[in-house]
This record gives structure tokens, C-alpha cells and sequence, in this order.
């Protein structure tokens, strides 16, 4: 079946969102948020997290799958719980840009480079190797998996899917 | 746990009366800025999960332009200013005094003559608020935006989202000159003070 007819499974910001056989998970307009994606090549399962944060505040521990620490065990255990094995996950992610460069603003718009980190360290703790990474610079970016073949894109304003 | 905004049917309607006269003197705050009348109405005042925040100006990937200002004092919040470019552009020739048409991308000028137009409605914006609420608050300076709806939303939730799991989300739309400018004023208070404003704050 090709992307064209499958169903598109938008991935809002904090969400989590899981695929297996078919479908295509997308994060539209990231900015400083990372999209994570992970394929098993096998189980043809895939899933999305939308980090929207590094990491809870104290006043907040509970957190949810807006932020890195919790989103990546949380997408983990959904692929998992679907057939996937996490030593074959294909692992790549996107976005974390600082789209409003002013010095007025405050240190928290570094906040795409701080998601990066997060997500990254929160992988490496589960063990899982990132292959591919498109983050960074100063525009938005669309992100998407197709669950059927695990195709990896990414999409910046006016241009089109390019292939991560 | 996160914050939830559970305001009572008064907090609502005593936050939605501080909106509108607000908007009110945005309209004018406008209307002196541009020579002719902008009228700036306000659509909903209401709360709405994060990841619903960018439908209500359509597609995440939409390019838009527009200013992002923070509200800084006793009650911290972000607004944000977004509009198709089409808009962008109409709003710079009017503003540049060109002939309409003129403006097809948005340099230094155009960039600045968008930030002003943030500038008025934020300061217009939050001086109402201000004043009738008796908090005290300063805007700062605008920072200007021109990518993605999506990636640019992402900016004025951050924080709400480190608290929160939806955000009061106030959006409004423009006319000027009897033509309606599609353009979204959202304002998004901090979740933690704003029992504060619709509490306790001035006489509204």
C-alpha cells in the first residue's frame, strides 16, 4: 500500500502516538520540539513521542509524555507492548530549532538545544542508538514515519520531504 | 500533578469581560497606529488542550508572520500575534504607506514595521489589564516570527506546558477598513497566576 492512502496519524504536542503494519505518524511545525521516532524493521511497529520539554519541573514530578525523561520510556514500552524489540529499533529524531532569535528574550529559548539533549540522554539510558538526527538551526520542521517501511522525512517550509 | 485551569463559570466570565475591553483598547491602540479604524474582536476566550492550541489557526504547517512578546510582573504570560503572510504583506503596505501590492517578502522594514504593530497590541493589551485589574505587568520588547504556525505556537506554550496540560487560550481576529484581516491575537497567561487576575484583581 503506498503512504498516499494510508492513514495519517498526526502526533500533537506532548502526545504519543503508535503504529503497527501501516500508517504514517507525523509532528507537524516542530520548533524547539523534538520528534522521536522508532522502527522495528521486523514487526513493521513503529511510534512517535512529541517532546514538548526536557524535563518536569519538582513542583510537577508527575510530568507526562511532554517531557524527554518520561516520553522515551513511555514510547519504548508502547512499541514493545506491540511486538517491537528494542535492540532492533531504528531510532531517529528532529526538531529542537530556536525559531525566535532575540537577544530580549530570555535564556529559556535555548530551550530546543536543552530538548536535544534530554531526548538524547533519555535514549541512551534505555539503549537505544539514534541513527539519524535532523535538529537544530532556526526554522520549523515537519517530521514523519511510514510505519510500512520505516521511511524517515522531514519537510522545512517551502520545501519538500527529504528523506532522513 | 499538573494545573488545571477549573475556573468557575464567574472566573470565566470575569476573565472574558477583562479580554474584551482590552481588545477594545487594542482597537484603538490600532486605529491611531494605522489612520483608520481597526477593530479587533475577540473569537474565544476559552481553554484548550496543548495539542489542539494550533488548529484553531488551521494547518501546524502554515507559514505565518507575526510578534511574540512576554508578559513579565505579576502575572507572566506570552502573547503572540500571528498572520497568514498574505496579511503580513497587506498590513506592511498600509503601514509603510505603499500601494497595495507592493510588499512581497519581508525584509528589515516589513520585519520592523510587524514588531511595531505587536508592540501596540501588546502593550494596549496588557495596560487594560493592568489598569483594571490592579496587577502590575510590563510587555517586553517584540521579537519577530516568520515560519510554521506550529513552530511558532511552540514559543508562547512553553512554559504554560511545563504546569499544564491546556492552556487558556484567547484568540481574536482584525478588520480594517470594513475588509477582515485574517490574524489571531492568542494570549496565554500563566496557569499559576491566573486565579489571581480573575480572583482577586481590581473591580471587573
Amino acid at each position: 500500500m503506498s503512504a498516499a492512502v494510508e492513514q495519517l496519524l498526526t502526533v500533537g504536542l506532548g502526545e504519543i502516538k503508535t503504529a503497527a503494519g501501516s500508517g504514517v505518524l507525523m509532528a507537524l511545525g516542530l520548533g524547539s520540539c523534538i520528534g522521536v521516532a522508532v522502527w522495528d524493521p521486523l514487526m513493521r511497529v513503529s511510534g512517535m513521542a512529541h517532546v514538548v520539554l526536557p524535563a518536569p519541573p519538582d513542583s510537577n514530578p508527575a510530568g507526562g509524555p511532554k517531557f524527554a525523561t518520561q516520553a522515551i520510556p513511555m514510547l519504548l514500552e508502547q512499541v514493545v507492548a506491540l511486538g517491537a524489540n528494542r535492540s532492533r529499533l531504528v531510532c531517529k529524531i528532529a526538531g529542537g530549532a530556536q525559531v525566535l532569535n532575540s537577544a530580549a528574550m530570555r535564556d529559556s529559548f535555548r530551550i530546543g538545544e536543552r530538548n536535544r539533549e534530554a531526548v538524547l540522554a533519555a535514549l541512551r539510558a534505555a539503549g537505544v542508538r539514534v541513527q539519524a538526527e535532523d535538529c537544530g538551526g532556526n526554522t520549523g520542521r515537519s517530521f514523519r514515519l511510514t510505519a510500512a517501511d520505516g521511511k524517515m522525512a522531514v519537510k522545512r517550509l517551502g520545501s519538500d520531504w527529504k528523506d532522513l | 500533578m499538573s494545573a488545571t485551569f477549573a475556573l468557575t463559570r464567574g472566573q470565566m466570565a470575569r476573565l472574558q469581560s477583562l479580554i474584551h475591553e482590552a481588545l477594545v483598547h487594542v482597537s484603538g491602540g490600532l486605529t491611531d497606529m494605522f489612520g483608520a479604524e481597526v477593530v479587533v474582536r475577540a473569537m474565544h476566550v476559552r481553554t484548550v488542550p496543548l495539542a489542539e492550541v494550533v488548529s484553531i489557526v488551521g494547518s501546524p504547517e502554515m507559514e505565518v508572520a507575526g510578534a511574540y512578546l512576554q508578559s513579565e510582573g505579576e502575572l507572566p504570560g506570552h502573547l503572540l500575534l500571528m498572520m497568514p503572510l498574505s496579511t503580513a504583506y497587506n498590513l506592511c503596505d498600509v503601514l509603510l504607506e505603499q500601494p497595495a501590492g507592493t510588499t512581497t517578502a519581508l525584509g528589515e522594514m516589513e520585519a520592523s514595521a510587524l514588531g511595531e504593530v505587536g508592540n501596540i497590541v501588546g502593550s494596549f493589551f496588557l495596560n487594560s489589564i493592568a489598569d483594571r485589574s490592579g496587577l502590575r505587568m510590563q510587555v517586553t520588547p517584540p521579537g519577530v516570527v516568520n515560519d510554521m504556525a506550529g513552530a511558532v505556537i511552540d514559543i508562547a506554550l512553553l512554559d504554560v506546558a511545563m504546569y499544564a496540560d491546556e492552556a487558556v487560550v484567547i484568540d481574536a481576529t482584525f478588520e480594517h477598513g470594513g475588509r477582515h484581516w485574517p490574524a489571531w491575537f492568542m494570549a496565554f497567561p500563566d496557569p499559576i497566576h491566573l486565579a489571581g487576575l480573575v480572583a482577586e484583581g481590581g473591580d471587573a
